[in-house]
């Protein structure tokens, strides 16, 4: 119900939010910016819920299916295809919507699913690390909310930060790789590059935060 | 129940366990000490040399206060968890049933059923009929296409009980395996426990329950990180316990359990 629902609500309200914030002077709102923040916030956080999900209540049970004779890489293997597939669905289905709420016409379509799925790909990994290590599904969704919404917003640029942090936001380059898909039809390879890179370590991170929340439970 | 033919009890000639033969379960000298990741918080000593052993046909049970270590215990023996020091060792396969159902919540009984049979290389048709034999003999049958987060406390031990022995264990360990059954189920427990005995199984079990302790043929009890055993029983024996009000076995009725 969740991944139906919540897609055009926070579209509708990135839309109401950044139409108020463009008529503040020296705040210049970018073309499609809420449609691609709003699709960025709805696919990292549907990801994220997805992620906490995962390994709050869900992990415990899997230390019984090892003595029961199931290789651990196998139970690992089934959560990450797990992670991918919902980050695949979400990644759709926000696409969807954007499609039907928005009256930009994405040059690339496929280009644009893939930006993100990289997107919910980092965040339900990111989700996975926060239900780890919190182990609680309210608080982790509310980390997760927080992060997810601060995230889009500064991987939008529409508010002036001066921060480099900026730079180095998770959402930051699925972003830059989403307006160049919608606008150009391409994809640079860096920012490709770079997201697949934090792709890969919170990967690693998430294997080891599962790790240790099973020694310490 | 279908599975391993049947295994006459090791009983020495004046009817106790032959606990000189090979255990079935053995663990020495365990040590386990919980380290915080997070300076300036406790380090909690948990075992400090416990030992064990548990023999083919025999009935085992571990006793202890509230946070004596029992479930670390259980865990270690299961394999889930390292120990820091000492050694395990056992013989044939393993049915673990922990204090908390470990089942996922959104599968139905019978989907959990066969999820765990897949792990234990169980064919489909041995599968079915272990979960007939075990909804029967427990009382769930009308619950099989239920979500596991939809059953009462009772029923959802049911199946964590029944996971543990859909495969025919060699060796059973049980962490308080009756919390929330009727007094029907308790006793079905009870009678069931002494068939798999009967045919060989090596059988531990967590217990508070201090009317359960002539049904063991020995109890060890677990302070200050070691294992003593409490007493040991030639025989077991099985005498009707008391009913409680309302019908259920009530977690916390019986008290702590005497050292002789």
């Amino acid at each position: 119900m969740l991944l139906v629902v919540l897609p055009p609500i926070v579209l509708l309200a990135f839309d109401i939010s950044l139409e108020t914030i463009g008529d503040a002077p020296g705040i210049e709102v970018p073309a499609a910016a809420a449609e691609l923040g709003g699709a960025l916030f709805a696919t990292a956080f549907l990801a994220g819920l997805l992620g906490v999900f995962q390994v709050v209540g869900g992990t415990e049970p899997d230390r019984r299916l090892v003595v029961c004779g199931y290789q651990p890489w196998e139970i690992l293997s089934a959560r990450l295809l797990t992670i991918v597939a919902a980050s695949a669905l979400v990644a759709t289905l926000v696409y969807a919507t954007f499609r039907w709420l928005s009256d930009i016409t994405p040059q690339a379509p496929v280009l644009v699913i893939g930006a993100l799925l990289v997107a919910a790909v980092t965040y339900g990994l990111l989700g996975v690390i926060i239900g780890s290590l919190i182990g609680r599904e309210l608080e982790g969704s509310l980390i997760l909310v927080f992060l997810a919404d601060f995230d889009a917003f500064a991987a939008l640029g529409v508010i002036p930060m001066d921060s480099d942090i900026i730079d180095y936001v998770p959402l930051a380059h699925p972003h830059a790789m989403l307006e160049s898909a919608v606008h150009d039809g391409t994809v640079a390879t860096g920012d490709l590059a770079v997201a697949g890179t934090y792709v890969v370590v919170l990967a690693v991170i998430a294997l080891l935060a599962v790790r240790i929340r099973g020694e310490t439970i | 129940m279908t599975g391993r033919a049947l295994q006459p009890r090791l009983l020495r000639a004046d009817g106790g366990i032959d606990t000189d033969s090979a255990a079935t379960l053995s663990a020495t000298e365990l040590k386990k000490t919980y380290r915080s990741r997070i300076p300036l918080s406790p380090t909690v000593e948990v075992l400090d040399g416990a030992s064990l052993s548990i023999h083919e046909g025999e009935l085992v049970g571990i006793v202890g206060e509230n946070g004596s270590g029992k479930s670390t215990l259980m865990n270690i023996l299961v394999g889930v968890l390292d120990q820091d020091a000492g050694a395990v060792e056992k013989r044939g396969s393993i049915g673990w049933c922990p204090q908390d159902p470990l089942l996922y919540d959104r599968l139905t009984v019978r989907e959990t059923i066969h999820l765990f049979a897949e792990g234990y290389g169980l064919a489909p048709r041995q599968r079915d009929e272990q979960l007939d034999w075990l909804a029967d003999r427990l009382g769930y049958e009308e619950y099989l296409d239920t979500r596991i987060d939809r059953l009462s406390g009772g029923n959802r031990q049911k199946v964590n009980l029944s996971v543990a022995l859909l495969h025919d264990p060699d060796i059973l360990l049980l962490d308080e395996p009756y919390t929330g059954f009727d007094w029907e189920t308790y006793l079905s427990f009870w009678e069931l426990t002494e068939e798999l005995a009967e045919r060989g199984t090596g059988i531990g079990i967590i217990s508070h329950f201090v009317q359960d302790r002539d049904r063991f043929d020995r109890i060890y009890e677990l302070q200050d990180g070691q294992l003593q055993v409490d007493t040991e029983i030639d025989e077991r024996s099985a005498g009707p316990t008391e009913d409680t009000s309302d019908g259920t076995v009530d977690h916390e009725m019986s008290g702590a359990v005497g050292v002789s």
